[in-house]
């Protein structure tokens, strides 16, 4: 066994599997480490390959432990082994891999690398379609699986939070950073990845004079002294506008994490620096981790990763490091990685290291080719990055406003700077980086080298694809991430971006800073969706509004479904729609139906403005309409293109009430609010939203106006009295009523609003007098008999007001309106354009299907419109349909094609107003 | 057309209160609201006016909204329309809103679930949007008590996101 646990395990043992093995850890142990102690080194396999993989990492820089893992009935997938806290009962098994990590059925995959180079599959699966080849590489790609079970209770929380100052690490650094400003009075919240504070600070001998345990109580014991808040097992994963940093709080496993949204006055980054491998042949061999991960497996978890090791380092902390493993029992050879190209030696077991000619007999190998500060937040935040020859890497530059970084983070990777920066930001002061003391050796890859160098160890990477992106072009840092697949998944560009840019660097023969690096994105740490979306998921994610006379409906057998963010009844009754919105049209056309219209608009518009505000928004002249009166009208887009349709309803000199489609509401308030403040004084217009305090229902037919008098309202309801396009508001049990006498069925309606609370008692007082309810799609029917439209349905994104045969106020309207000039444009006058008609099958018995094209008859068919609504009218017996077709109205009679998924439908142009083209039943 | 009447439960009772560690949710009743807007409307208000973060302590009082808008709980009655001497657009919109009343040491725990609601930062105007709903939230009467109204037709929802999030309080 190489890697073992040194002295007595002092934690509570944990039984867990591992690929079906059973195996047993310590409390505190990753899934990592307690393998690693067991004396497991292939953890993995990797994405295309299936070259066995070992952990090169001992946290989150760890492309390779990737694991599916089971716990009481809870599957998650993608965990990474280095920072999954072992649990009793955990079962965990490798991804990518099968049967086991140690024994993969496809790692003679690895045989055929020669041809499976970066961009492999574009190129290969061409010909003859790549459809064909689709479904087997898709089956083949990826790393976990997502389980089918449903994970009950998984729903993550997220909650808002503020302080004055956030500390993002909880190492020597963060820690002191954090003390200072605390005991400065500011309220301090500090956030640290593991389980425990320290970060790096058991890799240290001393730290202020102090052992490193006795010297992180002091710490704890400052800063809850001075009343700092410390969240542990947390990942702030990105810095978004407004120094809003979102946490990730992991639980225990299985439960979903708690999404914290913190918003600070001041951001201090400690988030240390990373080791980044050394590019070598066969530098992906189980074994080789880094110079890091190997001491805090050591420092941590008690756990020596090898016995005999080749320490391959070029900076300084090579030497504590080799002290450190050798104490614990380690045979530790230092090997100068500037000395000569290396090679491992081995393949599932590492039988040594090569380097100029010399073999040297190790199991393990760590290697550090520098250090890569972790300045993916500081990125986040909109801050620079400038480069470091000294240290070979990118530092922060610039700060943006509010954000500083210290430690290593900073390019502070001896521990009295690092401390020193602390102390600084801590106390809100400006401090300037220290030149370093060493100047490191470059260790980038050498583009030409001999054997398999790997660059990205998770989606196998290596020098060749990097030269071979290079050949074909692909040249830029984004395009090489693209083309070859480098710092994508769980790295993120953590261990490989930096090999990579560099490679890229040498290979155009430019300085490292000038190729640059790829676009840091949150989450810096794989998150699930889960805490995105949090409570806002299935039906909570747009939640539906509820009418006032659901239960009504719901006690009337309604079919509710949703109709633009309302639930509302599709029909009543079980018998499916085929059957009861025939019957619901005939009840309405025969005697009197009764529909639920609350969500139509109720938008006020009062002031002395009130009246030219609304003839400008409106494409009609809206300044002549009288009080009492109704008039029908669009809304246009500046570009000319309908909007909304509606009535308007003149209240008084100074009131108007837009009546605006159901579904239009928000975005008309929002275009009525946008206009009223541009152009416009907005201290002389009014918009007020009563949309919700007013219930309305639509009784409709030639008993409506019998129905209606049943309330025995002090109005008199008389065709001569109260004719069509009137409103009034009266009495009804001390109730106002606003009743409109207008029409989207086509025949006798009145619209009855009334206070929401009310609404119940007028459903009840005129279903008592023998209305029968309707539904929305026996509406639709009715409306579409009549030729009136649904705007989105029966209009698209170009259709202008004239294209609707309403064309009076483009060539009349005096005064402005908006859209006005771009009813005047070429395009908007092209005889072209599609026009609103009716069509009917030549058989009068072809239902025309809705979205069915029609097209010409030419040996190309190039379609000239399209279907827009068809139903089958229960009132004429014969199916009717509306659609827009070019220069429609010009083609009355004519026949016209109608195709559809293969077939053609021989149909004609009609009018289309299928019903009561005279008006006599409307105006009734 | 499928039927899918089966997908959406119907609303729930919301006239009792739901209780959770450390807070308490109820659903409150007012008799009159009146929204007001014109060019000096918070200065015409009689009512006391509620700006974030101080309390609404009376019975009736006005939320101020924005600069030419008010929303009067239990005010005076007036007539809807456009006020011309008064420079006022005046509208009744008691049915258009429903209100819940928060309560208890975890009230504002509970609240930063579904906004940052932070008490240090004032604002002129009660007007949130909270849990995604556009909404008007304040404290009332005693410093642990905040009360909502959110439009009519979301009040189920509002409670949903309310008690799912109360799931998360210890």
């Amino acid at each position: 066994m190489t890697s073992h646990r040194v002295g007595d395990p002092t934690g509570r043992p944990l039984n867990f599997t591992f690929d079906g093995k059973r195996y047993t850890g310590i409390e505190g142990d990753t899934l990592a480490s307690a393998l690693l102690a067991n004396g497991v080194r292939i953890m993995g396999r990797s994405f295309k390959y299936h070259r066995p993989r070992g952990p090169w990492g001992a946290w989150v820089d760890d492309p390779n432990a990737i694991m599916t893992v089971r716990k009481g009935g809870i599957e998650l997938p993608n965990c990474q082994a280095t920072t999954t806290y072992l649990e009793e009962g955990m079962e965990a098994r490798a991804v990518n891999a099968w049967p086991s990590a140690a024994f993969d059925i496809k790692g003679g995959l690895d045989l055929f690398h020669r041809w499976l180079g970066a961009g492999f599959y574009y190129k290969t699966f061409m010909w003859p379609d790549w459809h064909l080849f689709e479904p087997a590489i898709r089956k083949m790609a990826g790393l976990g699986h997502v389980s089918d079970a449903v994970l009950e209770g998984y729903s993550a929380d997220q909650i808002h939070d503020r302080c004055d100052v956030l500390v993002i690490g909880g190492g020597p650094a963060g820690l002191v950073a954090a003390r200072l400003a605390s005991e400065a009075g500011h309220d301090v919240f500090l956030v640290e990845d593991h389980k425990t504070i320290g970060g790096g600070a058991r890799l240290s001998e001393k730290i202020e004079g102090a052992m490193p345990d006795l010297w992180l109580m002091d710490q704890a014991q400052a800063l809850e002294t001075a009343g700092a808040r410390v969240l542990t097992h947390a990942t702030a994963f990105g810095i978004y506008d407004h120094q809003m940093v979102a946490i990730v709080e992991h639980g225990r496993f299985g439960a979903a994490p708690r999404l914290r949204r913190m918003r600070a006055g001041r951001i201090i980054l400690a988030t240390g620096a990373l080791d980044r491998p050394i590019t070598f042949a066969n530098n992906d061999r189980p074994g080789i981790m880094s110079v890091t991960a190997g001491c805090i497996y050591l420092a941590q978890h008690r756990v020596l990763v090898g016995r005999a090791i080749a320490l391959v380092s070029n900076n300084a902390f090579a030497d504590p490091a080799a002290a450190m493993l050798s104490a614990a029992g380690a045979e530790v050879t230092q090997i100068d990685p500037s000395a000569g190209p290396m090679s491992a030696k081995g393949g599932t077991r590492m039988l040594g290291l090569k380097q100029n000619g010399r073999t040297y007999p190790v199991e393990t190998i760590l290697a550090s080719g520098g250090q890569t500060p972790l300045v993916h937040l500081w990125r986040h935040a909109g801050g620079k990055l400038t480069w470091c020859a000294a240290r070979q890497a990118f530092l922060p530059d610039s700060n943006p406003m509010n954000v500083v970084a210290v430690g290593a983070a900073n390019g502070a990777f001896d521990m009295d700077t690092a401390l020193a920066e602390a102390r600084a930001a801590g106390k809100g002061e400006t401090r300037h980086r220290d030149e370093p003391h060493d100047h490191i050796t470059p260790l980038w890859p050498s583009p030409g080298a001999k054997g398999r160098q790997w660059i990205d160890f998770q989606h196998d990477v290596t020098l060749k694809d990097i030269e071979l992106a290079a050949r074909e072009n692909y040249v830029s840092v984004e395009h090489l991430k693209r083309y070859t697949t480098l710092g994508m998944a769980s790295d993120q560009g953590k261990t490989s971006n930096m090999a990579g840019l560099a490679a890229m660097a040498t290979i155009q023969d430019r300085p490292i800073p000038e190729v640059g690096t790829t676009t840091f994105r949150p989450p810096f740490v794989p998150v699930p969706i889960e805490i995105y979306h949090g409570h806002h998921k299935g039906q909570h994610w747009h939640p539906v509004k509820r009418l006032a006379l659901e239960q009504a409906h719901r006690a009337e057998s309604a079919a509710l479904a949703e109709y633009g963010g309302w639930l509302r009844p599709a029909w009543y009754g079980n018998d499916g729609m085929a059957h009861h919105v025939p019957l619901e049209v005939r009840t309405a056309r025969g005697a009197a139906g009764l529909f639920d219209a609350s969500p139509l608009g109720k938008l006020e518009v009062m002031g002395p403005d009130a009246e030219a505000f609304v003839n400008f928004v409106y494409y009609n002249t809206i300044k002549t309409l009288a009080p009492g009166r109704i008039r029908y009208g669009f809304m246009l887009s500046e570009t000319g293109v309908v909007l909304d349709d509606g009535v308007v309803a003149r209240m008084g000199p100074e009131r108007f009430v837009i009546s605006c489609s159901s579904s239009h509401v928000d975005s008309v308030r929002t275009h009525l609010e946008a206009w009223r403040q541009d152009g416009n004084d907005p201290d002389r217009i009014f918009i007020h939203d009563t949309t919700q305090h007013w219930a309305t229902l639509t009784i409709t037919g030639p008993n409506a106006r019998t129905c209606l008098q049943s309330l025995a309202l002090p109005t008199d309801l008389s065709p001569e009295a109260f004719p069509h396009m009137c409103v009034l508001e009266t009495q009804w049990q001390n109730t106002t009523l606003r009743i409109a006498r207008v029409s989207f069925s086509g025949d006798l309606s009145f619209e009855i609003s009334t206070p929401r609370s009310k609404v119940h008692d007028v459903w009840q007082s005129l279903r008592n007098a023998g209305a029968q309810p309707i539904g929305l799609e026996a509406m639709a029917v009715m409306r579409a008999e009549k030729g009136y439209i649904m705007i989105g349905k029966d209009t698209d994104g170009e259709t202008m007001p004239h294209d609707l045969g309403f064309s009076g106020p483009r060539d009349k309207k005096t005064g402005a309106f908006i859209g006005d000039r771009s009813l005047h444009r070429d395009v908007a006058n092209d005889p072209a354009r599609k026009q609103l008609v009716g069509l009917a099958g030549q058989d009068g018995q072809t239902l025309l299907p809705t979205g069915a094209h029609a097209v010409t008859d030419e040996a190309t068919p190039r379609s000239l419109g399209y279907v827009t609504s068809s139903y089958h009218s229960p009132t004429l017996g014969h199916p009717i349909a509306l659609g827009l077709i070019e220069n429609g109205r010009a083609r009355m009679g004519e026949p016209v094609s109608i195709w559809h998924l293969g077939a053609t439908i021989n149909a004609k142009i009609v009018s289309p107003v299928f019903f009561d083209p005279m008006g006599d039943r409307l105006h009734a | 057309m499928r039927d899918d009447r089966h997908r959406w439960a119907p609303p729930r009772d919301r006239t009792g209160q739901v209780t959770a560690p450390g807070l308490t949710i109820t659903p409150a009743r007012v008799d009159r609201l009146t929204l007001l807007s014109g060019p000096t409307v918070r200065q015409q208000t009689k009512l006391p006016l509620v700006e974030w973060p101080s309390f609404a302590s009376e019975d009736s009082y006005a939320l101020s909204l924005r600069r030419d808008r008010v929303l009067e709980v239990n005010g005076p009655e007036h007539q809807d329309g456009w006020d011309g001497a008064r420079g006022l657009a005046v509208s009744n919109v008691t049915d258009g809103y429903a209100q819940v009343e928060i309560t208890g040491a975890n009230a504002l725990s509970l609240l930063n679930r579904g906004a940052d609601i932070d008490l240090r930062t004032p604002s002129r105007s009660v007007a949130r949007l909270f849990f995604g709903f556009a909404v008007f939230l304040y404290r009332r009467a005693q410093e642990d008590t905040y009360r909502i109204h959110v439009s009519s037709a979301h009040e189920d929802a509002m409670w949903c996101a309310l008690e799912d999030a109360a799931k998360h309080l210890s």
